[in-house]
């Protein structure tokens, strides 16, 4: 069911109590650590204090009513981020926690405890790695466009403000990593299915499919959350090896669309389950680096791709380019496709006037981005063009390093669109200007 | 800092005296022969001492006010052959917004290196464009060239005399590029060490003969049968700016496999190279 595939929910409270929940995690863990010598060493301490800031650029007519003023921030906080490490001969721990001070009256809590991360790593035989707890992973060959990276996403950060790296927000796995060779063979399970984190209305307005109009908070439709027992986690696999310079892999995925492509007969969303396999390649030429990659999802839900209310099956496959065009001065694009599957069973089950996505949709994205004085300035552009879509999300920033410690960000997320359903499309009005403050210690 | 996009070999410097030169082409006099021999014997002593090595480094960026900047990483070097390929790995330790970012390089002296930079608040493995080899090496007045070396094969040289510097006894020579596009210098001096033939300074000239860039390495100790220089200082003289690299903790003893230099590395280094 493809207009499903504007990004829309509403957030649950659910993440709140994984919070907490992962946070007894983390003290586990570390204590466990502790206690059981893999981190003999002295622990390492590290982290910031931030501030960011973001202004609207356009009225949103979604989000006028009485508090239209407040909304004029789409996110305004400080963020104050705590790193604790340590390592044995065989095995170390790492935690890293933020704690949120919002002003934007747009977050969950006025002060939020945000654990980003909290695993062990045991080295039981030499040729394996264990990673397990709350942790951040990222595979395949995009440049912010994903194909077999299956790993979750938080686009409401990626869309309001925040620093790059809280695009993957933490999921608690259990990851085996094995070496042979020159080969790496990885499985990681997650007990349970963490999905995408999409604006719901609050930062952002969002489309609703439901009343095919922009909504803001509380318009937006309600998510069934899929439950929390070990039948509906996630396991993720990757073989990676490399011949000369080339760089080649396989991954294969078990688990749910990451964001919610079904209608309940409740007429709520859900996310049906998905498998995925794939391979990707990199390689250098001459000075070029390539990358390309393929990926089919499989709709588990709707094999046939004849019910209306779930996602059709999709391939997905991109290929880029990255070179430097001078001194400290790179570019890069890429190109993505995403076929449907069974187009034309997804049209004849469309209700009457609603709006259809073409069988095979294509993105460009576009880098560039250069250093300046001894590398303390970085210049960035980055720009995503739905093709098909006619819509586009463009993230410019300068950024500055005052010392060893200190980094001005100015930026902008500008996100449009000729509709209101697309990727992009469905955040249109709500490009932001904003700045961010941070000191590293 | 920057992310360490550009970053590949270093330094770890060093072989007793023995190597023999090889590649100097027939048809070229016998005192260009002399030179050429001995610039090489100087490029493996500071390029590629023993069979690789490791070491904790501490680089001090001083601008013309005085104000300085400071930055901690290990490296891990192992050569597959001598003037040939290397691998080389880096892990920061500080500043802290960079601590635990990594860099591995499989440098190729005939080609493009390879290079991935691991963004551990990503859990990232990027590779890494190859890029002009005169752009700065993390922000420091040492661009890539003089980390990772440049090919004796790529200058003419030619012996200048005798000349000691901090009474060491040391030759100098004179190197200028055959491809003028390949150096942004005229040309350069360098004064290498008679008894470990480590440079010991070098003078980069522009066409008007005023120096632009002066190295100068000094501390020079014998560690694990590999004379090495613990301190070496790049100063830019039109920019009064300068950064000196201090090694620590140095060990030729065992180092890493060349097969090991690989992805595992990059995410999960050994503890004893990570703090």
């Amino acid at each position: 069911m493809r207009t499903m595939q504007a990004w829309l929910g509403r957030r649950s409270s659910l993440r709140k109590k994984a919070g907490r929940r992962t946070a007894f995690l983390g003290g586990a863990l570390f204590a466990g650590a502790m206690v059981h010598g893999t981190a003999s060493a002295q622990p390492i301490f590290g982290g910031f204090v931030e501030v960011v800031h973001a202004l609207r650029l356009e009225e949103n007519a979604a989000l006028r009513d009485g508090d239209f003023d407040e909304r004029a921030y789409p996110r305004s906080e400080a963020r104050a981020q705590l790193t604790v490490r340590g390592f044995g001969e065989r095995g170390g721990f790492f935690i890293r926690t933020d704690v949120v001070r919002d002003v934007s009256g747009l977050a969950d809590e006025d002060v939020e405890v945000d654990l980003r991360e909290a695993f062990v790593t045991v080295q039981p035989v030499d040729w394996l790695d264990l990673k397990i707890g709350r942790q951040v992973a990222t595979w395949g060959t995009g440049d912010l466009i994903f194909a077999n990276d299956l790993f979750a996403k938080d686009w409401e950060a990626f869309f309001t403000a925040l620093d790059d790296a809280y695009l993957k927000p933490p999921q608690e796995l259990v990851r085996v990593s094995a070496y042979a060779g020159g080969t790496i063979v990885e499985l990681a399970a997650a007990p349970r299915f963490t999905p995408d984190n999409l604006p719901d209305g609050r930062r952002l307005s969002v489309y609703n499919p439901f009343v095919q109009s922009t909504v803001g908070a509380g318009g937006a439709p309600i998510i069934e959350e899929r439950s929390r027992t070990l039948h509906h986690g996630e396991l993720y696999g990757r073989v990676k090896g490399q011949a000369r310079s080339a760089e080649w892999a396989l991954y294969g995925y078990k688990g749910f669309w990451p964001t919610p492509q079904g209608v309940t007969s409740a007429g709520t969303l859900f996310y049906p389950q998905l498998a995925a396999f794939g391979g990707s390649v990199r390689t250098p030429v001459r000075a070029t680096l390539v990358h390309a990659e393929l990926a089919y999802y499989l709709s588990q839900d709707d094999v046939d791709g004849d019910d209306p209310r779930v996602a059709n099956s999709e391939l997905r496959a991109f290929a880029g380019i990255e070179r430097s065009l001078g001194t400290d001065f790179t570019a890069g694009i890429q190109y993505l496709v995403e076929w449907m599957q069974d187009h034309e069973a997804y049209r004849i089950g469309l209700p009457p006037g609603a709006p259809a996505f073409d069988e095979m949709r294509s993105t460009v994205t576009v880098r560039l981005s250069k250093l300046a004085l001894q590398q303390n300035l970085s210049l960035g552009l980055f720009g995503y063009w739905g093709v098909s879509d006619r819509d586009l999300h463009l993230r410019p920033a300068v950024s500055y390093k005052q010392g060893d410690a200190i980094l001005w960000t100015l930026g902008a997320s500008v996100i449009g669109g000729d509709e209101p359903f697309t990727r992009f499309g469905s955040f249109r009005n709500n490009s932001n200007l904003f700045g961010r403050l941070r000191y590293s210690f | 800092m920057r992310m360490p996009a550009r970053w590949s070999g270093t330094l770890l410097g060093v072989v007793v005296g023995a190597v023999v030169a090889a590649g100097a082409p027939a048809d070229v006099p016998a005192d260009a022969q002399a030179a050429y021999a001995l610039m090489e014997q100087s490029h493996l002593a500071y390029y590629y001492g023993a069979d690789g090595g490791s070491a904790r480094v501490t680089m001090t960026l001083t601008d013309k006010k005085g104000r300085t900047r400071e930055r901690q990483f290990w490296i891990l070097r192992r050569d597959v052959e001598d003037l040939g390929d290397q691998r080389y790995f880096t892990y920061f330790v500080k500043p802290g917004d960079v601590a635990r970012m990594a860099f591995l390089v499989h440098k190729k002296p005939e080609a493009n290196d390879d290079r991935w930079l691991y963004v551990p608040a990503l859990d990232l493995v990027k590779r890494i464009a190859a890029d002009d080899r005169r752009s700065s090496f993390v922000g420091s007045d040492f661009t890539y060239e003089d980390i990772s070396g440049r090919l004796p094969s790529l200058d003419e040289h030619t012996i200048l005399g005798a000349e000691s510097v901090e009474g060491r006894a040391a030759t100098k020579v004179r190197s200028t590029p055959k491809d003028a596009k390949t150096a942004d210098y005229a040309y350069r001096i360098t004064w290498v060490d008679d008894e470990t033939k480590l440079p010991l300074r070098e003078e980069y000239y522009d066409d008007k003969d005023a120096v632009v860039r002066r190295f100068v390495a000094t501390d020079i100790e014998t560690i694990d049968g590999v004379p090495t220089a613990l301190e070496r200082t790049m100063t830019v003289l039109d920019k009064n700016h300068s950064t000196t690299i201090r090694f620590a903790d140095i060990s030729y003893a065992s180092p890493l496999d060349a097969d090991k230099f690989n992805e595992r590395l990059l995410k999960n280094p050994p503890a004893a190279y990570r703090r």
